[in-house]
């Protein structure tokens, strides 16, 4: 039951990023900013619904793995990554390779970092939150003792 | 791009995800002490599937459906970042890098061997 819906969502997350990847993206002498975008995107949203969605929602792992590992792990991408990096490397473009690598390193674990903040941030919101409401739930019940 | 094109890039891809996650958990479930997590090697294979459709030079539709379709939904970077940032959290930074840098090498080397040997082959 899991692996056909990993199909469905390995399906969707596919169609989705050879979209991204065919959007006119302005021309940077070659570099592929479509999939360096897929895959910072990518990173980000599935720490947060690991972390953050499944615990908010009460989903259950094999939900969370059909969203991770098929949605989203079809949508990043690391083959796309080393096509890319080789037909770079056979141009000779080296400097834009280097750049290609480091900034997907760097800006996709970054997002993971993000994500981990925004989860505490969200955490944080949804806490005051509750509090706030069982003040005036305290506030309200007192009141109404108060009148009896 | 026609509907048709991606309904087959779609079709590689549930196959790539189907692939990778029944892969993962095989190697997962008798990986006990092995370093590298199951996503490096299907990283890797993906990669040099990658590497030797690109040196065979398919046409744009084949192209899409091996590389873009079942390669890319073979292939994570998603659930490395994933890992990564769980050997960070649990307070093993070193193996957080390491994990990295061995992701991104070995993915580049199956892919350019791939390539490589394919083009040595033809």
């Amino acid at each position: 039951m899991v692996y056909s819906a990993i199909l469905v969502a390995g399906f969707c997350g596919a169609c989705l990023r050879f979209a991204c990847q065919s959007l006119p993206f302005p021309y940077l002498g070659g570099f592929p900013l479509a999939t360096l975008l897929i895959n910072v995107v990518g990173s980000f949203f599935i720490f947060l619904v690991f972390e953050h969605a499944g615990r908010r929602w009460h989903l259950t792992p094999q939900v969370i793995s059909v969203i991770n590992t098929g949605f989203l792990g079809a949508f990043t991408t690391l083959a796309a990554l080393c096509t890319d990096t080789l037909t770079m490397l056979g141009n000779g473009q080296y400097f834009l390779v280097a750049l290609y690598l480091g900034l997907t390193a760097v800006l996709s674990f970054g997002a993971v970092l993000l994500a981990n903040w925004a989860c505490g941030g969200l955490a944080y919101l949804r806490m005051k939150r509750l509090n706030r409401l069982r003040r005036e739930h305290n506030r309200r019940r007192h009141k109404d003792g108060g009148g009896q | 791009m026609t509907l048709v094109t991606y309904l087959l890039v779609g079709i590689g891809g549930a196959l790539g995800a189907f692939c990778r996650a029944y892969l993962i958990g095989a190697i997962e479930r008798i990986r006990k002490h092995w370093l590298f997590k199951g996503a490096f090697f299907v990283n890797c294979t993906s990669c040099f599937i990658a590497g030797v459709s690109l040196a065979l030079a398919l046409g744009p539709l084949p192209q899409a459906v091996v590389m873009t379709g079942f390669c890319g939904g073979f292939s994570t970077l998603s659930s490395v970042n994933l890992d990564a940032a769980g050997y960070l959290f649990e307070g093993n930074p070193r193996r957080c890098v390491g994990y990295l840098l061995l992701t991104y090498a070995g993915a580049l080397a199956t892919a350019g061997a791939g390539f490589a040997l394919t083009h040595a082959l033809l």
